[in-house]
C-alpha cells in the first residue's frame, strides 16, 4: 500500500531562520499496510501523554479513495491530502502532527539504506533492514518525557524521544522528534545495530564511536535527500559543502542551540578534528566514544567535499549546466546527488561487511575501501580521497594499513555449493572448521569455539562499468570468536577479558572468488601470515591493535571510575532486568566480558550525547 | 587505662551509634564525652525496619549519658533510616510533652550535614536544580506507589524500602526536629571550621566529606521525568485515584507493547538516583584520639569516596563504620580502600569494623563480597544485628574498644 506523509523538513527553528516551509511529504513504497497510529508492520508509534502518561489516540490514516493507490494521515480535522506541505508553525507542535512526521522521518531513513523508489532494491544494501531485537517492529515515543534526550533502546525496541523546556524561555518546549536530524540519527542507530549487533556490546571506544558516527552521517544523507533543503542550502554556500554550520554540516541545530547558545548546533561535521596528540586544537581523547566519533564523521564529510568539489566542474561540463551563468553552482545539485549516492553505499554496505566484535576505525575504513573496490574497481579516486582523509587526521599512519586484497581465488571454494554454504549452518560450520586459516581462526593450543553468523544473499549495484555487469550478487559470510586478553582496569575487577573477534568473507555467488576479507582478529604471527601481510603492514597491524587494547584499557577504567562500570548482580534491576544506567561486567573465574556499553551513549551526564 | 567505646545499636536496617570518649581537659581532668550518631531505620515494618527498637535503644542512650549532656550528635544525612529515631523517640515514647527528650538530651552540639540546613539550596542553585528534578520524579512515582498500593497490588520489596526511605516530606519532619535539638546547630562539610563547635579537648574530628556544594553528587545518571499513568484527583479532590494501563493498540505486537511500558517507567533506577544523591551527602569524619583514628562514613556511596580521594583525605584507620549497610557502593573499589584498611598495616593496634544491616530491605545489600574484602582487612568485622550467627535483641548493643596507649595516629 503507499501512503504520502508529512515529515519535518530539519527543525522548526531553522525552518524559521531559513525561511523555507516547515514540511515537505514523503512516499513510502513498500510498506504492506498503513494503519493508525501510524503503525507498519516495521514501525509503530506510541505517544504516551506527557500529562497522564496515557496512550493517545493515534495519527488517523485515511485509506485511498476508490480508484486510487494513496492514502494518507492528516494531521488536521478536514485533512486535505496535500496539508503536508502546508503545516503552520502552531500545527507542528500539535500531537498528531508529531507522531506522523516522526514515523515519516524514521521510515524515510530506512528507506536511505534500502531503496528510494520502487525497483531500487540493489540501490544500497541490497536488503530490507533487520532490527537487532530480533522483532519485527521498531516502536517509536515522540514524548517520551522530560529531559534533553533522546535514544534507541534495544531490549524495548524502541526509539524514544524526550522533550524539555528552553533554559533561556522556560515556556518555549523543544521536541527531539521535531528534528529530522535527531530523529533520523537515533533511527541510524537502531539501524547500525541490526547490521553490526556486536558494537553495542563492544568496549572498544572506537567501536561505539562508530556507531555515533554513523548516525550522525545517517541525518547528514537525510539532510541531502531533503528536496527542499538541499536546494536551499547550496543556494546560500553558493554551491559549495566548505562550509560550517549549514544545516548539512550541523547536527541538531534547534536542539544544539537551546543547550549550547555559543554553538550553531549540537555537532559540527565539518571539522578538523584528529587523534594527533600533538595538535592540541583538534586532538580527541580516544576514552570518549561522542568526541572520537566527530573525527570519523569528519573525515567522511571533508571526503565527501572534496569529492563533491571535484564532481562540480565534471558535471558542469554537460550540455545541461555550461550553458548556464554559472555552470559549476548550477551543478552542484547534481553533484551532491551523485557523490552523496556513492558515499552512501561505501558507508552503508560497509557496515554489512564489517568483521565481528571490536572495531577499530581502520577496520572500518577498510571495510568502507573493501565495498568500494567490490563495486567501482576501476575508480579509486574515493578511496584515496578517504585514505589521504584517515592518515591526515592520525587515524592510520601509514595509507598501506587500509589496503584490502579483494576478487582473489581460493581453492576452498571451488567445491563449495554456494546455496548450502547460505541456508545451511551445518554446512557453513563445517566449512569454517575445515578451513581456519581462511577465516584466521586460531589453530595452535586448545581449539577455539567460533560462532557462525547467518550468511547474507545480497545484490547490489555496482559501477555502470563494472566488468562483472551493474548488479553484482553476493554472499556476506561471519565468523565470530572470543579472544582472551589483560583487564588492568583496576583490583575490584578480573585479571582478564574476553572480547569478540572475527572475520568477514564476501564471496561472489557467480566466480565464487573472495571479493573480500576482513578480519578483527588479534595480530599473531598466524593471523598476519593467513592474510599474507608485507612486513610494513604487520608491523602496521600490531600497532593498531596495541592502540586499540590501551584505549579499551583507558574506557573500562574511566567507566569504573564513574561508577558505570558494574559486575554481574549490581547491573540487574530487581525484575532481572539489564540496569539501564549501568554497563555490565559479566564475570566467569577470572575474566571478564562487558555487555551493554550502548547505555552509557545515552546517560545524560555532561549536557547531553544524542 | 582509659578506653574509648564505640557502641552500635542493633535497630535493623539503620544506623544508631554512641561514642564514649575520655577527653583530657586542659587542667589535666579525664572527662568522658558523648557522640551520638544518626539513630534511625527504615520504615518497611517487616523488612528492617521495626520502631519498637527505638524505646530501648533510647532508655540505653539515656542511661549511659546518665544525666549528663549529649556533647554532639551528628546527623550523617536526610534519610529516614538515619534520622527517624530520635523525633520517633520523643513523639510516640515520650509522647511529645515539653520536648521531654530533647531536655533529656541536653545535646551541647548538633551537626548536620550541610545541605540540611535551611536556604542550603537557595545558595547552591546547581544542586537546587538537580534536587528539584529529582524531587519531582518522586512526586510521580509517589503517587504511582500509593494507588498501586492501595488497590493491594504487589510492589516489589526492593523498590518499597528505596521509596521508603526517601519520602522527602517524613524526612523533612525529622530534620526539622534534629536542627532543634542542639544548643548550638552547625551544618558540616569538609572544611568547616570546628574549633568553636567541638566538645573536645583531647580528641580531634576531621571532616572527610560532604563537600559544600553537592551539586557534584547527583551523578552521571539523570533520570528522565514521566507521567506515570496516574489519573489526577476530580476539582475538589473527590473520587479515587488509579493508574491507566495502557493497552496496545491494533497492529502492535502486544508482547512488546508491554514489555516498553514496563521498560519506561524507570521506576527503581529513578530511585536509586534519588537515594544515591541523599547518601552521597554523608558527613564522612574521622575521630582522632591517642593514636587511633575512627572513620565513621554514614551511607557515602562510591562517587562520595572519589572526591574525598581527590582531595587526599583518606588516611589509614583503625576503625571503620562500614559504609551504606554493607552494600557494593557504600565501599570504596580496593584502590581507595587500601587508604583506609591498608593490606600492609602500618602499625601494630588492632583493626575493627562494624557493619548495621539487614539483609533483604535492599537488592544486593549487604553485599557479601564487599564484607568479605573488609573482613580480610581488619582483626574482626562485627555485625551490629548479629554475634556469632545468633540474632541480638532489638534495640542491643555490641561495644568495640580501644584502649589509650599514647601512640601516634600513623598518617
Amino acid at each position: 500500500m503507499k501512503a504520502r506523509i508529512p515529515l519535518m523538513i530539519q527543525d522548526p527553528r531553522t525552518s524559521t531562520l531559513a525561511g523555507i516551509r516547515a514540511t515537505e511529504g514523503f512516499d513510502p513504497v513498500h510498506e504492506d499496510f498503513f494503519l493508525d497510529g501510524p503503525v507498519t508492520k516495521r514501525v509503530a508509534v506510541l505517544d504516551f501523554s506527557p500529562t497522564t502518561g496515557e496512550l493517545l489516540k493515534g495519527a488517523y490514516f485515511r485509506p485511498p479513495p476508490p480508484g486510487r493507490k494513496r492514502g494518507w494521515y492528516s494531521y488536521t480535522r478536514t485533512g486535505p491530502k496535500n496539508d503536508v506541505y502546508k503545516a503552520k508553525e502552531k500545527q507542528l507542535y500539535s500531537p498528531v502532527f508529531m507522531q506522523t512526521s516522526v514515523f515519516a522521518t524514521v521510515l524515510k531513513t530506512m528507506y536511505l539504506f534500502e531503496e528510494e523508489k520502487e525497483g531500487t532494491e540493489e540501490e544500497v544494501l541490497g536488503r530490507h533492514v533487520n532490527w537487532a531485537f530480533g522483532a519485527p517492529q521498531l516502536l517509536i515515543i515522540p514524548r517520551a518525557g522530560e529531559q534533553a534526550n533522546a535514544f534507541y533502546h534495544r531490549d524495548s525496541h524502541s526509539l524514544q524521544f524526550f522533550y524539555f523546556r528552553s533554559p533561556k524561555d522556560r515556556r518555549k518546549i523543544i521536541y527531539t522528534c521535531l528534528s529530522r536530524d535527531i530523529v533520523a540519527h537515533e533511527t541510524g542507530h537502531a539501524i547500525v545495530d541490526g547490521l553490526a549487533p556486536d558494537l553495542l556490546d563492544a568496549c572498544t571506544p572506537q567501536s561505539l564511536a562508530i556507531h555515533e558516527s554513523i548516525a550522525d552521517l545517517t541525518a547528514l544523507l537525510m539532510s541531502f535527500a531533503s528536496h527542499t533543503l538541499a536546494p536551499k542550502v547550496l543556494e546560500k554556500t553558493k554551491g559549495s559543502l566548505d562550509v560550517s554550520s549549514t544545516a548539512f554540516s550541523c547536527i541538531a541545530e534547534e536542539f544544539g542551540k537551546e543547550l549550547y547558545p555559543e554553538r550553531e548546533g549540537l555537532r559540527e561535521l565539518r571539522n578538523t578534528k584528529n587523534l594527533n596528540p600533538m595538535d592540541k586544537k583538534n586532538f580527541v581523547r580516544d576514552d570518549h566514544p561522542h568526541d572520537l566519533s566527530e573525527v570519523l564523521s569528519g573525515a567522511l564529510y571533508r571526503t565527501m567535499i572534496n569529492i563533491h568539489e571535484q564532481l562540480k566542474p565534471e558535471i558542469a561540463k554537460k550540455p545541461r549546466y555550461a550553458e548556464r551563468e554559472d555552470p559549476e553552482f548550477s551543478a552542484s545539485g547534481e553533484a551532491l546527488r551523485v557523490g552523496a549516492k556513492r558515499l552512501r553505499r561505501m558507508i552503508f554496505r560497509a557496515l554489512d561487511v564489517l568483521p565481528s566484535g571490536e572495531i577499530g576505525f581502520p577496520d572500518y575504513g577498510r571495510a568502507i575501501i573493501a565495498v568500494d573496490q567490490i563495486a567501482y574497481p576501476a575508480d579509486d579516486n574515493m578511496r584515496n580521497l578517504i585514505c589521504k582523509e584517515f592518515v591526515l587526521r592520525h587515524i592510520i599512519n601509514d595509507e598501506k594499513a587500509l589496503r584490502v586484497q579483494t576478487n582473489f581465488e581460493d581453492d576452498a571454494l571451488k567445491d563449495i555449493e554456494l546455496a548450502d554454504l547460505y541456508s545451511s549452518d551445518w554446512v557453513a560450520y563445517d566449512f569454517a572448521n575445515k578451513n581456519k586459516e581462511l577465516f584466521c581462526i586460531p589453530v595452535r593450543g586448545k581449539p577455539i569455539p567460533f560462532h557462525v553468523r547467518p550468511r547474507l544473499s545480497v545484490k547490489k549495484k555496482y559501477d555502470d562499468k563494472h566488468p562483472a555487469g551493474k548488479i553484482g550478487h553476493e554472499c556476506i559470510f561471519k565468523i565470530a570468536w572470543q579472544h582472551e586478553e589483560p583487564n588492568p582496569i583496576g583490583s575490584g575487577y578480573p585479571q582478564k577479558r574476553v572480547i569478540t573477534v572475527g572475520t568477514t568473507l564476501v564471496i561472489d555467488w557467480k566466480t565464487r572468488k573472495i571479493l573480500a576479507r576482513l578480519t578483527s582478529s588479534p595480530p599473531t604471527k598466524y593471523r598476519l601470515k593467513c592474510q599474507k601481510l608485507d612486513s610494513q603492514q604487520r608491523k602496521l597491524a600490531r600497532h593498531e591493535y596495541k592502540q586499540q587494547q590501551a584505549a579499551r584499557d583507558k574506557f573500562l577504567r574511566r567507566l569504573a571510575d564513574e561508577g558505570i562500570l558494574k559486575i554481574g548482580k549490581h547491573a540487574i534491576d530487581p525484575t532481572g532486568q539489564p540496569r539501564k544506567s549501568v554497563v555490565m561486567a559479566e564475570v566467569s573465574g577470572d575474566t571478564m566480558r562487558i555487555r551493554h556499553t550502548a547505555n552509557m551513549l545515552h546517560i545524560v551526564g555532561r549536557g547531553a550525547d544524542l | 587505662m582509659e578506653t574509648l567505646q564505640v557502641r552500635v545499636y542493633n535497630v535493623l536496617f539503620g544506623d544508631a551509634i554512641l561514642i564514649s570518649i575520655p577527653d583530657q581537659n586542659p587542667n589535666g581532668e579525664i572527662e568522658t564525652r558523648h557522640v551520638l550518631i544518626d539513630v534511625g531505620n527504615v520504615l518497611s515494618k517487616t523488612k528492617g525496619g521495626l520502631d519498637d527498637v527505638f524505646k530501648p535503644v533510647i532508655k540505653n542512650i539515656l542511661e549511659v549519658l546518665d544525666g549528663q549532656p549529649l556533647d554532639l550528635y551528628i546527623m550523617t544525612h536526610e534519610h529516614l533510616d538515619h534520622v527517624q529515631g530520635l523525633p520517633y523517640g520523643e513523639e510516640k515514647i515520650y509522647l511529645g510533652s515539653d520536648d521531654e527528650l530533647r531536655q533529656k538530651l541536653q545535646t551541647r552540639h548538633a551537626w548536620l550535614t550541610a545541605s540540611a540546613r535551611e536556604g542550603y539550596y537557595e545558595d547552591h542553585p546547581d544542586a537546587k536544580k538537580r534536587k528539584l528534578e529529582l524531587m519531582r520524579i518522586y512526586a510521580e512515582i509517589d503517587s504511582y506507589i500509593r494507588v498501586r498500593s492501595a488497590s493491594r497490588e504487589p510492589i516489589l520489596e526492593a523498590i518499597k524500602a528505596l521509596w521508603m526511605n526517601n519520602n522527602p516530606r517524613k524526612t523533612a519532619d525529622c530534620v526539622k526536629y534534629l536542627r532543634s535539638i542542639g544548643e548550638n546547630t552547625s551544618y558540616v562539610y569538609r572544611g568547616f571550621d570546628s574549633l568553636n563547635q567541638s566538645p573536645f579537648h583531647e580528641a580531634k574530628i576531621e571532616i572527610w566529606a560532604p563537600e559544600e556544594n553537592t551539586a557534584e553528587y547527583y551523578g552521571r545518571f539523570r533520570p528522565a521525568f514521566r507521567a506515570l499513568g496516574v489519573t489526577r484527583l476530580s476539582e475538589g479532590g473527590r473520587g479515587k485515584q488509579s493508574v491507566i494501563e495502557p493497552i496496545p493498540p491494533q497492529g502492535v505486537d502486544a508482547g512488546a507493547f508491554y514489555n516498553l511500558v514496563n521498560s519506561r517507567k524507570e521506576i527503581f533506577e529513578s530511585l536509586l538516583a534519588i537515594d544515591k544523591a541523599a547518601n552521597n551527602t554523608s558527613v564522612v569524619f574521622s575521630l582522632e584520639w591517642r593514636g587511633y583514628r575512627l572513620l565513621f562514613t554514614g551511607d557515602a556511596e562510591e562517587r562520595s569516596w572519589k572526591t574525598m580521594d581527590k582531595y587526599g583525605v583518606l588516611k589509614p584507620v583503625h576503625f571503620l563504620k562500614v559504609s551504606h549497610h554493607g552494600s557494593h557502593n557504600g565501599t570504596p573499589e580496593p584502590e581507595l580502600l587500601d587508604k583506609i584498611l591498608p593490606l600492609e598495616r602500618p602499625d601494630e593496634k588492632p583493626r575493627y569494623a562494624i557493619v548495621a544491616t539487614w539483609k533483604g530491605t535492599y537488592q544486593n545489600v549487604p553485599d557479601e563480597e564487599t564484607l568479605s574484602l573488609i573482613c580480610d582487612r581488619c582483626d574482626k568485622l562485627y555485625y551490629a544485628q548479629k554475634e556469632n550467627g545468633e540474632m541480638r535483641n532489638l534495640g542491643d548493643y555490641v561495644d568495640i574498644k580501644f584502649e589509650a596507649e599514647g601512640q601516634e595516629v600513623p598518617s
